[in-house]
């Protein structure tokens, strides 16, 4: 059904194949950018997969880059200042943000706080505080799951005052992005499980909640498909290629698709569980996922139904009656979470997360302030995200 | 050849968003005294918090402060954009008057991209929760299931109670 009305955007420029980074250099001198200030951790070093971008800059006539290699695992404000600094004395003109959901927000962070020529981020925190088109940022994911390399948010940390500082704009969007499947090759199996968990609840819910749209779902349908077809073989063969960069399309389709029909149920209670108790997000999705449909069934049943094809595949689809496509689809990602734990010990439920019963009430309270809840189709109130909750704890 | 259009205005639809402005201004400020649940969310907005609700470009406005008595004070439509801590504009005037005059629930407005937000997105959920609930007692069911994704819960005698005094005192006084 087309909606009567939507909007939809996706200025993103994506290269996407074995060897995508070689044409780096060439793609930054189109955006006019000849000091890049490369923005990393240090696992990313370690594991040797940012010789992959240094190869990619040999004989490019790029003389030299400033490499950052200290991002922590969670973005925060004092990262994002020291980057300032260094991006200012040494005269950057642009940033290519390689790890992470962490980098990536680190990098946009960056971005907020050069284009305002600011020192205090916290100004431009909320929903469409920014105004100005920013500097080039260039994104090379070596996860597939969040798609922040195509998505309009960010996430820092204030250490200081132990918050998380959200942040939306339309100008946060990458410039770039740079899908090579050599960055993701050595990504452990747990780690690619549960970040192709989040890819999916992206794709799963830009199909069901409120904006979404034909084009969102032609993005949600196909990142589904992908995941459905690729996950477990990466799992059971890191080392495939193909797999590896089918995994990063569909993140990153997902996160087009989420990006312009927005997320629901699943992901405000998966924000709660990560600011209640540090569950990893790719983690509190698989656990939340068939929870937040089962939810959400009541008013997303015909749509639900229709999922069941790229979940489960043609011939499940045909067999199962229409009636029951709906719970049959919910049943399909109960057995993919199954075959997840199998293989890499992923938690199902929020005990096996480690999270304590005593914290079940703070996550539901913390959802209620997420802003995905306005496009949930159906309405939350705190008593149904405590429902909602516990029944997700064992 | 070519001559001057001039698209004019729709006074009506501006004069119904600027009475709606009002009403729902006046109701606000009488539920947050009256009303456990939507105190209740007041009371975690920081002192003297400013929401503005404005109509793109130029249109009509409506600002509510948060009290230091932890309640909501409705303060008109002349404040300046620059002080509000949260601002929620809705993009144009007939998008503004489909969402007034009840043919399109918030939700749905959202999800169509009418209305943008700037601010503290936990705040702005909050805010909604409150007007959700000022719907309860302003509408009736009816209306009310059509505007917000969940009827909220309101004892059926209170509802009724509070209704008859938002119409006979509240709106008309401010009280």
């Amino acid at each position: 059904m087309i909606p009567e009305y939507y909007e939809f955007e996706n200025p993103v420029r994506i290269l996407s194949g074995l060897r995508a980074l070689d044409n780096l250099p060439f793609e930054l001198g189109r955006l006019g950018a000849r000091r890049p200030l490369v923005i990393t951790d240090p696992g990313i070093v370690k594991a040797g997969i940012l010789e992959h971008v240094t190869c990619a800059f040999r004989d490019s006539g790029t003389e030299s880059f400033t490499l950052f290699d200290q991002v922590p695992p969670e973005s925060s404000l004092e990262a994002v200042r020291k980057l300032a600094r260094i991006y200012r004395q040494q005269g950057c003109d642009c940033m290519v943000a390689v790890g992470g959901g962490s980098v990536i927000d680190t990098a946009k962070g960056l971005n907020i706080m050069i284009t305002e020529e600011t020192d205090d981020l916290r100004r431009f925190v909320g929903s469409d505080l920014l105004e100005k088109p920013m500097k080039p940022l260039v994104v090379i994911p070596t996860t597939s799951g969040t798609g922040s390399e195509v998505t309009v948010a960010a996430m820092i940390t204030d250490t200081v005052n132990h918050v998380k500082l959200p942040f939306t704009s339309r100008f946060l969007l990458p410039r770039l992005a740079v899908l090579d499947p050599r960055m993701t090759l050595g990504l452990p199996p747990a780690i690619t499980a549960a970040t192709a968990m989040d890819a999916l609840t992206h794709a799963v819910e830009s199909y069901l909640c409120l904006q979404k749209n034909p084009l969102s779902d032609a993005y949600g349908w196909a990142a589904i498909q992908l995941i459905r077809a690729h996950l477990v073989a990466v799992l059971q063969d890191g080392k495939d290629e193909n797999g590896r960069l089918a995994l990063a399309n569909a993140s990153c389709m997902a996160g087009v698709a989420f990006s312009n029909s927005m997320v629901g149920i699943v992901h405000a209670l998966g924000h709660g569980c990560g600011g209640a108790c540090g569950v990893p997000h790719g983690v509190a999705m698989n656990i939340f996922l068939p929870h937040g449909l089962e939810y959400n069934m009541g008013k997303v049943r015909d749509l639900l139904a229709q999922l069941l094809l790229p979940l489960a595949g043609p011939e499940t689809f045909a067999a199962t009656p229409a009636g029951g496509r709906a719970e049959k689809a919910v049943a399909e990602i109960r057995g993919l979470q199954a075959d997840l734990h199998r293989i890499t010990r992923l938690p199902r439920t929020l005990k096996e997360a480690g999270v304590p019963r005593e914290k079940l009430e703070l996550i539901a309270e913390k959802a209620l302030g997420d802003g995905a809840l306005l496009f949930n189709p159906e309405g939350v109130d705190y008593r149904d995200a405590l429902a909602v909750v516990r029944n997700a704890y064992e | 050849m070519t001559r001057e259009i001039r698209p004019g205005t729709d006074r009506w639809k501006v004069l119904v968003i600027k009475l709606m402005f009002f009403l729902f201004g006046r109701a606000v400020q009488v539920l947050s005294r009256i009303d456990p649940e939507i105190r209740s969310e007041i009371s975690r907005w920081p002192e003297g918090f400013l929401i503005l609700y404005r109509v793109l470009p130029h249109g009509p406005r409506m600002a509510l402060a948060r009290t230091r008595a932890g309640r909501l004070e409705y303060r008109g439509g002349n404040v300046a954009g620059a002080k509000a801590d949260l601002t929620v504009a809705v993009k144009n005037i007939q998008s503004a008057f489909l969402v007034f005059s009840f043919q399109m629930g918030m939700n749905q407005a959202y999800a169509q991209n009418r209305i943008s937000v700037r601010g503290d997105v936990p705040t702005a959920m909050s805010q909604m929760r409150v007007l959700n609930r000022v719907l309860a007692y302003m509408l009736p069911r009816r209306i009310v299931q059509r505007m917000t994704l969940k009827m909220p819960e309101i004892r059926p005698l209170r509802k009724h109670v509070s209704r008859g005094f938002l119409y006979a005192f509240g709106i008309p006084f401010g009280v």
